[in-house]
């Protein structure tokens, strides 16, 4: 793909230093935005994408990406700052009071590039509507996770599709619409699936992690509820510990036993399984779209 | 039902083998749940967590395009 991180980056300065003219606020939101740039840029790479893979022409693209990796920042640094985690990202040595004002202020200048950006008006409402209900969606779906009130995995598979799937839908979704004008229910149906495939990944990852909040704020996932469910009489105290009856501290030694009834119940079997059949249901999903071959392989090339 | 399945899998090591042999009943499963089930039981050390982390790229490598 063309040098995206570059254009990308190009367009989200130029909106940083329209919108964030306190040097102090500039200096430190770019100290987050450089922190991001140095990534891989993942929601940016899926709307170009997708505007690219649906016929879209031209350089207009870059701004509406930059809108979009914005708005996914702006959440990140929210969750991470409700969270108390993530103690390696820039936005983590700052205070938190100017880190909210970055974060909202984000939302906003991500809002701008969308509305300023050069595709018909009409479109372009499109692409703003969506990008609200996709942030609403997120903020219910970031509220159950705080609240920690997922009691089944279907409650875990809402708050899902509401909060992480709901950011890949969103960058799919707006590269696509920009490059037709029309909403495409294909494409939704197969980010939700990539998005919940790769929270499926991150959550497993993040139960075996035991300095991430996850576990610390005894986070119920589809990992934890399938644990929870089929531990042994002897493992009960990690049922205390997720239910609060149990403090860290006090289980903080007993690491391996935790990962041996993990091993035990099958945890990692089930999980897997449950994340690859939403993989493969996304690859099914992307086979039976009626776009060139190449950029249907660019887009099955995102699972690695 | 499939963790049901994952509950037999894990007490008889010898139920993998059956299933991987097509002589285990997978009712109630989906065909998408018996591939994804087949390919992380497929993996080296399947119940193992390295491996199962990994499932991503199994994934794609099985992709029929």
């Amino acid at each position: 793909m063309e040098d995206l991180v570059e254009s990308v980056g190009k367009e989200i300065g130029e909106g940083m230093r329209a919108y964030f003219v306190v040097p102090h606020l500039y200096e430190h939101a770019m100290a987050c935005i450089e922190e991001k740039l140095r990534g891989r840029m993942p929601f940016s790479k899926l709307t170009v994408l997708h505007f690219r893979a649906f016929g879209g022409t031209g350089h207009a693209v870059f701004r509406a990406a930059a809108a979009v990796e914005l708005m996914v920042l702006s959440a990140d640094i929210i969750d991470d700052l409700q969270d108390k985690d993530n103690g390696l990202t820039a936005w983590s040595r700052m205070s938190p009071e100017i880190v909210l004002n970055i974060a909202f202020g984000l939302t906003l200048v991500s809002q701008q590039m969308m509305l300023t950006g050069d595709f018909p008006l009409e479109v372009i409402h499109k692409a703003v509507q969506f990008m609200n209900t996709q942030t609403l969606a997120a903020i219910n779906g970031q509220t159950t996770d705080l609240l920690n009130d997922i009691g089944s995995e279907e409650d875990y598979l809402r708050m899902v599709k509401q909060k992480s799937a709901g950011f890949v839908v969103a960058a799919c979704m707006i590269g696509t619409l920009l490059a037709t004008g029309e909403w495409n229910g294909q494409v939704r149906d197969y980010a939700e699936e990539l998005g919940i495939a790769d929270q499926i990944k991150n959550d497993i990852r993040d139960l075996l992690d035991w300095e991430r909040s996850d576990f610390k704020n005894r986070k119920k996932t589809l990992s934890t509820l399938y644990l929870l469910q089929f531990i042994a009489e002897e493992d009960q105290w990690i049922a205390d510990y997720f239910e609060g009856r149990l403090r860290v501290e006090e289980i903080s030694h007993r690491r391996e036993e935790f990962e041996r009834a993990i091993e035990r119940t099958g945890t990692f079997l089930y999980t897997s399984v449950r994340m690859r059949t939403h993989c493969y249901n996304y690859l099914q999903l992307v086979d039976k779209l009626d776009i060139d071959a190449h950029w249907k392989n660019r887009i099955i090339a995102l699972s690695e | 039902m499939l963790k049901e399945i994952v509950q037999v899998l894990v007490k008889d090591p010898a139920a993998a083998h059956r299933l991987k042999n097509g002589q285990f009943e997978l009712a109630g499963v989906s065909e998408v749940e018996q591939k994804a089930l087949l390919a992380a039981l497929g993996d080296r050390n399947g119940f193992g967590k390295d491996v199962q982390l990994g499932a991503w790229d199994t994934v794609k490598a099985q992709a029929a395009f």
